[in-house]
């Protein structure tokens, strides 16, 4: 192995674990400080999309909005910090970013096909 | 790679992963051929001893896995050989994980996009649709059939949270070199795994046997006013809820047992990471399998942060 990729892993190994000031409600040094911080953000927003839900709005595009919404809120909290996304080099998010390409076309997929939704291609594009 | 690099590092060639898939396989095939295959779709009772075949294959490779890592004494720690330093900017072994988990978000896509194109089809419930006498032509979610109970799925979702929150824990103790606030947070997250599964399976017998109901919502008259808005037994469940039940039961079932067999696939994987926590301990310089169960553990309560919504609240 080359002592350059040697100096990359040295890099992987310690790099800097510091959080957001605002997600930690200020700086923090202690790594496990600032994971206990986010375990109560996750908390917060799932106690949040629970009471939100239970006040069963009429609205179907409210309920998707708040219960997508606080979803991927919650999966940028996951992904960011407990997976150290934040943190490792850019190889594993470009490499995380690959499904989504897949992703897009499979939920494009059942928006074609869904009865009632939209019909082909030419809606969605709005021609 | 030189013969002087292999000397520094122990190599681990071991064919049980391979193994391991191909057992798996055949498990599925013999169960699924077992089940429903046969001329008449069935199931042809024969397989049974393709789907046993499989199975033992399956616990075979696994102690064979086990077995060659329990004695290796530190990691293997092999970074990837490339001709480009981009590349290598992380672990062999982290990168293979990081391409498992992109598979296993195709899985789950699958599953969840399905549940949306199934939902979508149908309407979903409400007083001025005529939705049939048994309420056969109107999507009637699994989260009417939970909401009495709510709770136990809110506590799920706490436990998977609180388990990711004890894995960076021990992986953070690890690299403090604490050997014993590994183990402690290790266990702390497999009881957290292993209150997830139990509630859920408690939580399954309750709705396949209809038990979901108070008495309060056992007097409602839903043939004669077709309403559920007080979350009384749609008709179509006045039987239970259960797999075979109806197209929501199906897609529920299949979605949150996939998930809860990736729950016991980790509790499977965390009992070895205790075992081997107690016998060698993780340390600063060997803490990165600790690392890379993280990632899976906490892709598993990231698919949950969408189950849950979709399943439970929806």
């Amino acid at each position: 192995m080359s002592e350059e990729t040697n100096k990359n892993n040295a890099h992987d190994e310690h790099h800097d674990h510091s959080f957001p000031n605002w997600v930690t409600f200020g700086h923090t040094d202690d790594p496990v400080d600032g994971f206990i911080k986010i375990f109560a953000w996750l908390v917060f927003w799932t106690i949040l999309e629970v009471l939100a839900i239970v006040q069963e709005f009429d609205s179907f595009a409210l309920n998707m909005l708040i219960l997508f919404g606080i979803a991927l809120i919650k999966c940028w909290y996951i992904c960011s910090f407990f997976m150290h996304m934040t943190w490792d080099p850019p190889l594993v998010y470009q490499t995380a970013a690959v499904p989504l390409f897949f992703l897009a076309v499979l939920f494009l997929a059942v928006g074609l096909t869904t009865p009632g939704a939209v019909d082909d291609l030419a809606t969605i594009c709005g021609f | 790679m030189s013969d002087g690099h292999d000397e520094h590092h122990a190599h681990i060639e071991t064919p049980a992963p391979f193994l391991f898939c191909v057992a798996t396989a055949i498990m599925f095939i013999g169960l699924v051929m077992a089940t429903a295959g046969g001329e008449d779709k069935t199931g042809d009772t024969g397989y049974w001893f393709v789907f046993i075949l499989g199975l033992m294959g399956i616990f075979t490779s696994f102690f064979m896995w086990v077995q060659d890592y329990w004695n290796l004494e530190g990691e293997e720690d092999e970074h990837i050989e490339t001709y480009h330093e981009f590349w290598a900017t992380i672990s062999t072994r982290k990168f293979g994980m990081w391409i498992f988990l992109l598979t296993e978000v195709m899985v789950f896509s699958t599953l969840l996009s399905a549940y949306l194109r199934y939902r979508a089809s149908m309407p979903d419930y409400s007083p001025d649709i005529d939705c049939g006498l048994y309420f056969e032509d109107c999507w009637v979610p699994a989260a009417d059939v939970i909401r009495s109970h709510l709770i136990f799925g809110v506590i799920n979702t706490f436990a998977l949270l609180l388990s990711s929150l004890t894995v960076v824990l021990a992986l953070y103790a690890a690299k403090n070199n604490n050997p014993k606030a590994v183990t402690r947070y290790l266990t702390v997250t497999f009881v957290l795994g292993a209150l997830f599964l139990a509630l859920k399976l408690w939580e399954w017998n309750e709705m396949r046997h209809y038990n979901f109901w108070d008495e309060s919502h056992n007097g409602c008259d839903i043939l004669a006013g077709q309403s559920i808005a007080d979350h009384c037994i749609a008709p179509k469940y006045a039987n239970g809820f259960w797999l075979d039940t109806s197209i929501e039961g199906s897609t529920f079932y299949i979605t949150t047992g996939m998930h809860g067999a990736h729950v016991f696939i980790g509790l499977i994987a965390l009992g070895y990471l205790i075992a081997k926590s107690n016998k060698d301990g993780y340390n600063e310089e060997n803490h990165e399998t600790i690392e890379l169960f993280g990632l899976y553990w906490h892709y598993v309560d990231l698919v949950w942060v969408f189950v849950f919504p979709f399943f439970y609240l929806y």
